[in-house]
């Protein structure tokens, strides 16, 4: 009795013991840091509590998840904290250590974020390391140091993002022709990028080479965004669509591609009453999805009343303006309809507008419906042009001057397609007819008088 | 068989026994249990000091609201104090993207602000200018349209002139088929006696700085004087004292760059004044003005637009650059303010000591924490030298501001607007002044 009596009391003192070091141990440990949850919707706020309490108890992944969160949500101080003490936790854990490197360049505090990348760049892998230098580089550019910047760029000078760089740095400093060698060398890979293509043409200023110059000044306003430059946001909305609202959003996004009618206006519904409940009118996108969503599916009323909403809380836009003039057709109001869309493409003319226009004029005005079936064309046809899709935009312009015999702008444009594509005799006749419609048109003058000199 | 005092001792050491072993499993299950509601008290280094302050003004400010939100989150691009007929009612005439207006507000004798729709159905107004344009005696209005006012590269831009016509604007559209015009801004460059117009096409990642001859028939002849994206503003202004009017440039898409177009009769020079390879200062506008009074034009920068990001941050090289002119095309920039997110400048005596102090707005600040200015007063002590004053922290994210005199009081009274397309939302203003209640300075 006495034997087991000595055991039972010995285990409560080592567990008294163990529960005061347990103690200890948790008063000791870091807090997360908070925020103001009122600034969250509901959703995320729900959510973070349980992220939170997550931290405490999870250690290395419950730390990394808060700090994901947090920097989803543009919290980059307390994200930084996060990944500080997961990293800490875990000094292997390379992606924390990114991660606070993300957040201090973020703050602007470039000189801790060079320190922190260069770190993690020591141990990552080929392409982890690559952007870590991408970054230490731009921090570089940042502090106004150019020749930290450049030697760091050159390091990754293979990279399209650090090429750029380095070629502008090298503009800058008037070494043109180094300059032209980096940006050819990806102009090979990336044909007919703009950003190279502007660098291009800068080189070509700073040669003197006015006649390359205008070439590719002329070729830029054809030219495809296809380098990127800046990887953060995407690095951000990563963590962002993991929770609450975002959450919920990012889900009736992809129901956009793979879903049906139905399905999309649940999960539109759903992210509604969380909108409205917070008065998140900055997600003014979301009543015009579900708006059409209702539309698609007749609920003219719901429609409606979604319009009065954005009308009263949010801003103007031609897809409110578009909505107004569905409902009136649905309404069987077609004149009210035309107006709205005949100011609309006042505002901002679109091939998208015409053709609604062109629409409600079928079996009412014949000769209008055409002519807005021409403007409906000539913007197909210039948002062709300026894709670079030559042939596409050639067609579709040759049609918009049929139905629009009196338009400049049609005959203008249908010469620049010639132009571009070198039918030289067909441009200049193309642009000697904007200029009998319209003598004043300075564009069609100036490419004519080109076209002559050439 | 045993007594009742050994019973009573067996029983005594079984409740012992039985509590000890009870104790003994319960403990673990019971710090198990409540272990985790106990709060740690460490606490994370921060790794900076988010909030930085500004002493009080001692110059006296009353804030006012001239136009409450007209919807919850408003979109105001542009402010201005002036007049829209020579000796009218001095008021505030305001490009609201919002709304796709452009409004101009009076302040009525009974109290409270008259608001007047001087154009609708603009697609996202970015700047408005009062000018004679036409020459007839009368005041026009030159609209720049961006066409959206989010990053958009598309061919939406146009200027428009709104003519007036007794008591009527007629809309007469002057350029279109062009990006995104942030800006444009009269001046009779070639000395043909009428006025041309410079152009800012800021566009997105194309973009253009032009400048329209006018033709004296209705129609403008366009020069590009530059090309290159993200154009915010084209003063106008005679930088090398030569007695015609050159105008001035800032770009801010990626390239930071100060740009002049000199004036050499009609054809223009172009010169970069200034570059930094800092692609994120965040350049958000250039104000012409002779800043040290020397009878030059000199130019301030404010810098810290950062709304790429979808979650801006002040950064530490955002606030207040100015340009001295220092003759023969030579400036010399001159930090004379630290403010995160900074948007836009104004330039005015606001504390009556004859030399010129600039206010400063906000667009990106830590919002969350106390104390943070959305809008500033830098004093000049008559030698360009600037301190810092705090005038207010709300409404947040300001991004356009004049200074004039609104009460006719004979002080400069600020004037700003609210763009809210970041967060948070709490302290959303739409047209807001600040009345100036020094007297003859402080």
């Amino acid at each position: 009795m006495t034997v087991i009596r000595n055991i039972l009391l010995l285990s409560i003192v080592v567990e008294l013991a163990g529960s005061g070091y347990a103690l200890i141990d948790r008063i000791s440990r870091i807090a997360p840091p908070e925020i103001d949850s009122r600034r969250l919707d509901i959703a995320t706020a729900k959510a973070f509590v349980a992220i939170r309490k997550n931290a405490v108890n999870g250690g290395l992944a419950g730390w990394r998840q808060l700090a994901e969160a947090y920097l989803g949500i543009g919290h980059y101080l307390e994200a930084e904290q996060c990944f500080r003490h997961a990293s800490q936790l875990a000094p292997a854990d390379i992606q924390a250590e990114y991660g606070m490197g993300f957040c201090l360049e973020r703050m602007g505090q470039t000189t801790a974020a060079i320190k922190t990348f260069t770190h993690v760049a020591q141990r990552a892998d080929k392409q982890l390391r690559n952007t870590c230098m991408y970054q230490i580089g731009r921090c570089f550019l940042r502090e106004e140091n150019p020749e930290e910047a450049e030697a760091t760029f050159r390091l990754i000078s293979d990279q399209p993002g650090a090429a750029y760089q380095l070629a502008k740095l090298l503009i800058r400093s008037n070494r043109a022709d180094e300059a032209t060698e980096f940006i050819d060398r990806q102009l090979a890979v990336l044909p007919n990028s703009l950003k190279f293509l502007q660098l291009k043409q800068r080189a070509a200023i700073l040669r003197g080479d006015s006649e390359l110059a205008s070439e590719l000044r002329d070729q830029e306003d054809r030219a495809e965004y296809k380098l990127v430059l800046e990887y953060g946001q995407s690095f951000i909305s990563m963590f962002a669509v993991r929770y609450g609202l975002s959450r919920i959003l990012s889900r009736a996004m992809q129901l956009r591609n793979n879903g049906s009618l139905r399905q999309r206006k649940f999960a539109l519904d759903e992210a509604l009453r969380i909108i409205r409940t917070d008065e998140l009118w900055q997600y003014r996108s979301v009543y015009i999805a579900a708006a059409n969503v209702e539309l698609s599916l007749g609920n003219i009323d719901t429609v409606r009343t979604l319009i009065a909403e954005i009308k009263a809380n949010t801003h103007d836009g031609i897809d409110l303006r578009d909505l107004e003039a569905m409902v009136a057709v649905a309404d069987g109001d077609d004149e009210s309809a035309y107006q709205i869309w005949q100011l609309a493409a006042s505002m901002s003319p679109s091939a998208f507008l015409y053709q609604r226009l062109a629409e409600t004029r079928h079996n009412i005005d014949e000769e209008l419906r055409q002519t807005y079936r021409g403007q409906q064309l000539l913007y197909t046809g210039m948002d062709a042009l300026r894709d670079n899709r030559l042939h596409e935009s050639q067609a579709l312009l040759e049609d918009s001057v049929r139905f629009l015999p009196g338009s400049d702008a049609a005959f203008f444009n249908i010469g620049e397609a010639y132009r571009i594509q070198g039918h030289v005799n067909k441009a200049k006749v193309a642009f000697e007819e904007c200029l009998r419609i319209n003598p004043h048109h300075w564009r069609a003058m100036a490419q004519l008088e080109k076209l002559i000199v050439e | 068989m045993p007594n009742a005092g050994t019973q009573r001792l067996n029983f005594k050491s079984n409740m012992i026994l039985s509590c000890l072993s009870v104790f003994a499993i319960g403990l673990p299950v019971v710090a198990w249990r409540l272990l985790p509601m106990v709060p740690p008290q460490g606490a994370a280094p921060a790794s900076l000091e988010l909030a930085v302050t500004y002493p009080g003004s001692l110059l006296p400010f009353e804030r006012i609201t001239i136009a409450e939100p007209a919807i919850k989150q408003p979109r105001i691009s542009h402010v201005q104090v002036t007049q829209l007929e020579p000796n009218g009612p001095t008021g505030v005439l305001v490009c609201d993207a919002g709304k796709n207006m452009v409004m101009f507000y009076v302040e009525q004798q009974c109290g409270g602000w008259s608001e007047k729709v001087v154009a609708a159905n603009v697609s996202s107004p970015a700047h408005a200018t009062v000018v004679d344009m036409n020459g007839d005696g009368d005041l026009d209005i030159l609209i720049s349209v961006l066409g959206n006012i989010e990053p958009d590269d598309g061919v939406i831009g146009s200027v428009l002139l709104l003519e007036r016509d007794g008591s009527n604007y007629i809309h007469r559209t002057i350029l279109n088929d062009v990006r995104r015009v942030a800006d444009a801004q009269p001046g009779d460059f070639d000395g043909d006696g009428d006025l041309d117009i410079a152009v800012a096409v800021f566009g997105y990642n194309r973009g253009q700085v032009l400048w329209l001859e006018n033709l004296s028939n209705g129609h403008f002849r366009e020069h590009e004087l530059l090309s290159a994206p993200g154009t915010i503003h084209v003063p106008v202004a005679d930088f090398d004292g030569d007695g015609d009017l050159d105008i001035a440039a800032i770009v801010t898409q990626d390239e930071e760059e100060l740009w002049a177009f000199e004036n050499l009769g009609g054809h223009f020079n172009a010169r970069r004044l200034w570059f930094t390879v800092n692609f994120d200062l965040g350049s958000a506008g250039l104000l012409a003005v002779d800043l040290d009074r020397d009878g030059d034009t000199d130019f301030i920068l404010p810098a810290g637009d950062n709304l790429e990001d979808f979650d801006p941050f002040p950064q530490p090289y955002h606030g207040c650059l100015w340009f001295e002119n220092l003759g023969d095309w030579q400036f010399a920039a001159k930090r004379i303010a630290d403010f995160g997110g900074t948007y836009a400048a104004a330039a005015g005596d606001l504390d009556n000591d004859q030399d010129i102090d600039i206010v400063l707005v906000s667009m990106a600040r830590v919002w969350d924490a106390p104390d943070q200015a959305s809008i500033v007063w830098l004093e000049n002590d008559g030698h360009q030298s600037f301190k810092t004053w705090h005038v207010d922290s709300a409404p947040t994210h300001m991004v356009t501001v004049d200074i004039g005199d609104l009460n006719s009081d004979g002080q400069p009274d600020i004037v700003a607007g609210g763009l809210h397309i970041r967060g948070p939302y709490d302290q959303t203003g739409q047209i807001t002044s600040w009345l100036n209640r020094g007297e003859h300075g402080r």
